[in-house]
């Protein structure tokens, strides 16, 4: 992976616009970066390629022969002309001289220049080979450069998608473990709170079991026959489930009532207890009351005038602080 | 045997192959560069005697024959430019392509036709912004200072817009090239 500020310099330096300063630096690097090689070459291409976008223009017709005249002129300059000195009259054996001096010149010349024309071809051949091999290296390193670049990118990406995956299964399983403790404990809360309320019962029953024994005894059987229970059973107005109970004690004018599964009432309402004594037109109001969330509550309840005897018992609902006389709908009844 | 490599050894029929190939390539950039004929023609027969009497150290290790070719002639036609005290202006040369979008792309010898007009797609995705900074460093010479003062725009905004543009560029042109 090439951070940020290679690639800015990488294309600056494509451009031929990285600045002096930052050029040695990055060459440093660039000579030991495989990958960084790789990118250079190929934003050079792409800015090379560039220039095919721009619109075209011909060169002038004549720019080419102007080119040929001015490299025929630089070769030719090369080539110094065979001089046309004047011949003095006192030596006409000079030219002949000249001219044997030039044949045999010439008859060196030629077999040295056929000499050289075959070194010429054979070195021709042999850097033709040389070229061809040196364009094949070329093309392999080329390729090796691009697998070479492939395969640290690939390797750093798994590495990278590893470590996000380690990072996320730690963070799971930490998750994990923090759930499992919190439900241990929970779980150990629970069952703390299930033996106490086990104990508590267990109490609860043995106290039961005494006080029925003590009913159950013969000798205490008319010790209840002033008792009125009865059971109040829903009207259609009423939640289906609700249900309750009452138990009067005539001589102590007073009683117990258990109820369960009302509805929790507005603050502007209360239930009101109504006791039916046959001496009365109408019922006598026993108190009012309002239930807990489950719909429950057990009270003692006490009429507010004396009664003989009760024959019935019903719950109404009513405005807060209860009424004289029932006015709201009745929920439980008893028979 | 290359072009380059006959050329080393005087073939001046491969030195007439060599301009008739990239001659016109080569004048359209230094055109844009300089935007003068005469200068441009200037130019290019410098390149070309430059070639004829130097090509024997191109080194086909460092790069394509066009990219040298192509660095010569970029070289030449920037020092002229300094020496001529003018700077390279992007927008005229915009205002000059949009008016010469009708006319007939002929420098697809290098390429092939296909590949140029890839090229010229690819070219054509650029925004605006990050094509004006390229060109200013590829074809003004600009330093990334120089274009920062130029177009009156921080210096880390330059550095970004070349930056994403050439590696988009590189992008569209990687299976191209």
């Amino acid at each position: 992976m090439i951070e940020d500020r290679r690639e800015v310099q990488a294309s600056l330096y494509a451009l031929g616009a990285l600045p002096a300063a930052e050029v040695r630096e990055f060459e440093s690097a660039l000579r030991t970066d495989l990958e960084l090689q790789l990118l250079v070459r190929e934003l050079r291409d792409a800015a090379d390629a560039m220039t095919v976008a721009y619109p075209h223009v011909a060169p002038p017709p004549q720019l080419k022969e102007k080119i040929f005249a001015a490299v025929d002129q630089r070769s030719g300059s090369a080539i110094i002309p065979f001089g046309h000195g004047r011949t003095g009259a006192g030596l006409t054996w000079l030219p002949w001289a000249l001219a044997a001096c030039f044949a045999v010149l010439c008859v060196a010349l030629l077999g040295l220049g056929h000499s050289l024309r075959r070194q010429g071809v054979e070195l021709s051949q042999l850097l033709e080979q040389e070229s061809e091999k040196a364009a094949a290296l070329e093309r392999e390193r080329n390729e090796l450069l691009r697998q070479a670049g492939q395969s640290v990118s690939n390797s750093q990406q798994q590495a990278t998608d590893l470590q996000k995956q380690v990072v996320k299964k730690t963070e799971e399983a930490q998750r994990l473990k923090t759930d499992f403790e919190k439900a241990a404990q929970e779980s150990q809360r629970q069952i703390g709170g299930l033996q106490r309320q086990l104990a508590q019962n267990s109490v609860e029953a043995e106290r039961l079991k005494q006080e029925l024994a003590v009913l159950l005894d013969s000798n205490n059987k008319d010790r209840f026959a002033q008792f009125k229970i009865s059971v109040l059973n829903p009207t259609p107005d009423s939640p289906p489930r609700a249900l309750g109970a009452s138990i009067w004690d005539n001589e102590l004018q007073r009683g117990v009532l258990v109820v369960e599964s009302l509805a929790p009432l507005p603050a502007d309402k209360d239930y009101q207890l109504w006791l039916f004594d046959p001496r009365f037109a109408s019922p006598v109001s026993a108190g009012v009351f309002n239930v807990d969330e489950r719909g429950a509550i057990r009270l003692t309840y006490k009429p507010g005038v004396p009664v003989s005897s009760v024959d019935r018992f019903a719950i109404s609902v009513e405005r807060k602080g209860g009424v004289p006389a029932p006015q709201g709908k009745v929920l439980l009844v008893s028979n | 045997m290359q072009l380059l490599q006959r050329i080393a050894q005087r073939d001046r029929a491969a030195f007439s192959q060599l301009y008739d190939r990239y001659s016109g390539i080569l004048y359209g950039t230094a055109l844009r560069i300089l935007n003068s004929p005469e200068e441009t023609s200037d130019v290019l027969q410098e390149v070309f005697v430059q070639i004829w009497e130097k090509a024997h150290v191109y080194d086909s290790r460092l790069g394509k024959p066009f990219s040298w070719l192509l660095t010569l002639t970029r070289h030449k036609a920037i020092d002229r430019l300094r020496t001529l005290k003018r700077r390279y202006n992007f927008i005229d040369e915009v205002t000059q392509e949009m008016a010469a979008q009708e006319s007939n792309f002929g420098n697809d010898e290098v390429f092939g036709h296909e590949k140029a007009s890839l090229i010229r797609s690819a070219v054509e995705t650029l925004p605006l912004e990050q094509r004006q900074a390229i060109e200013m460093a590829f074809l003004g010479g600009m330093t990334q200072n120089e274009i920062s003062e130029a177009l009156r725009q921080p210096l880390g905004t330059i550095k970004a817009r070349i930056r994403r543009g050439m590696l988009k560029l590189r992008d569209c042109l990687k299976e191209v090239l």
